[in-house]
């Protein structure tokens, strides 16, 4: 008997994601940073895709739901390239690190697929989303900075 | 309500795409092996990141020409007031007198493998989370 929380739009939020965190480690394990860029990017543009999709009126999702995933994905680059040029800046703004965490925000909008279209899906869903992505950010950062 | 998530899934796979590309270049330009060198060293700089002595950031500087980062290799075979001078994807990097051998980073080896797995999984999410399934109720 399968849970009713486990449906497959958790499974496509959550399965996609860690199988790439391995893929990172398994050839760029040297860089612990690498991977943590990717697993942040996916986190962060995960969280605030819910949080986006959570608040969209029932009557307005059918139009707007899928067409806001590039713009949502393109804004979390964007707020990823200011947070790297800032905050995370040490040495220099990493062109590798700013990449990792955009194909980890690519990959979150395409998770987020699973949560558009016609029918709004029951708030549930955003929320167990939501929790998977603030684990994805947390062990994003673990691997950053450890 | 097909259409629209075809076209969305193009557009984040071409973002996708040009990212894994641009990841495959930075480190391979590192390396110094793709572009082309003609210069006297004026100035090279070390800078430290997150974890010193794993992810260090290397420049060397050609002239007045804007600096280059480098893998750490390239770094540590030059000096200030030498000559660099190899063509366009030559391994030969010819520094004074001397040859040194270039050679791919860990970084690029790594991003070689791991680029088209992750843009075969980024696909492989695309398709999952557009296949129509029939809905569970209350899904």
């Amino acid at each position: 008997m399968i849970p009713t929380w486990l449906d497959r739009r958790l499974l496509v939020a959550t399965l996609p994601a860690l199988l790439a965190g391995v893929v990172f480690k398994l050839f760029l394990g040297h860089r612990h940073d690498y991977t943590g860029h990717f697993l942040a990017g996916y986190g962060g543009t995960l969280g605030l895709t819910m949080f986006a999709l959570r608040v969209l009126p029932a009557e307005r999702f059918g139009s707007l739901s899928t067409w806001s995933l590039v713009p949502l994905c393109i804004l979390c680059i964007g707020l990823g390239a200011i947070t790297e040029a800032t905050i995370f800046r040490l040495a220099k703004f990493d062109e590798v690190d700013f990449c990792n965490q955009s194909l980890g925000a690519v990959l979150a909008a395409a998770a987020a697929l699973a949560y558009v279209g016609p029918q709004k899906p029951p708030q549930r869903h955003f929320h167990f989303g939501l929790i998977a992505a603030i684990a994805f950010l947390g062990a994003g950062g673990c691997f950053a900075f450890a | 309500m097909r259409s629209p998530k075809v076209i969305t899934a193009v557009l984040l796979y071409l973002v996708g795409l040009m990212l894994a590309a641009a990841n495959l270049w930075f480190t391979a330009a590192r390396s110094t092996i793709p572009i082309a060198l003609d210069g006297v060293i004026s100035s090279t700089a070390m800078g430290r990141e997150k974890h010193a002595g794993l992810d260090d950031v290397f420049w060397i500087r050609l002239g007045s020409q804007p600096a280059i980062q480098v893998d750490e290799p390239v770094y540590r075979a030059v000096a200030i007031g030498q000559r660099l001078e190899k063509p366009r994807w030559s391994k030969q990097l010819r520094v004074g007198g001397h040859t040194f051998a270039l050679t791919w980073s860990q970084d690029f080896r790594g991003m070689i493998a791991a680029m088209p797995i992750v843009l075969g999984i980024v696909a492989a999410t695309m398709a999952a989370a557009t296949w129509n399934l029939p809905q569970r109720p209350g899904s």
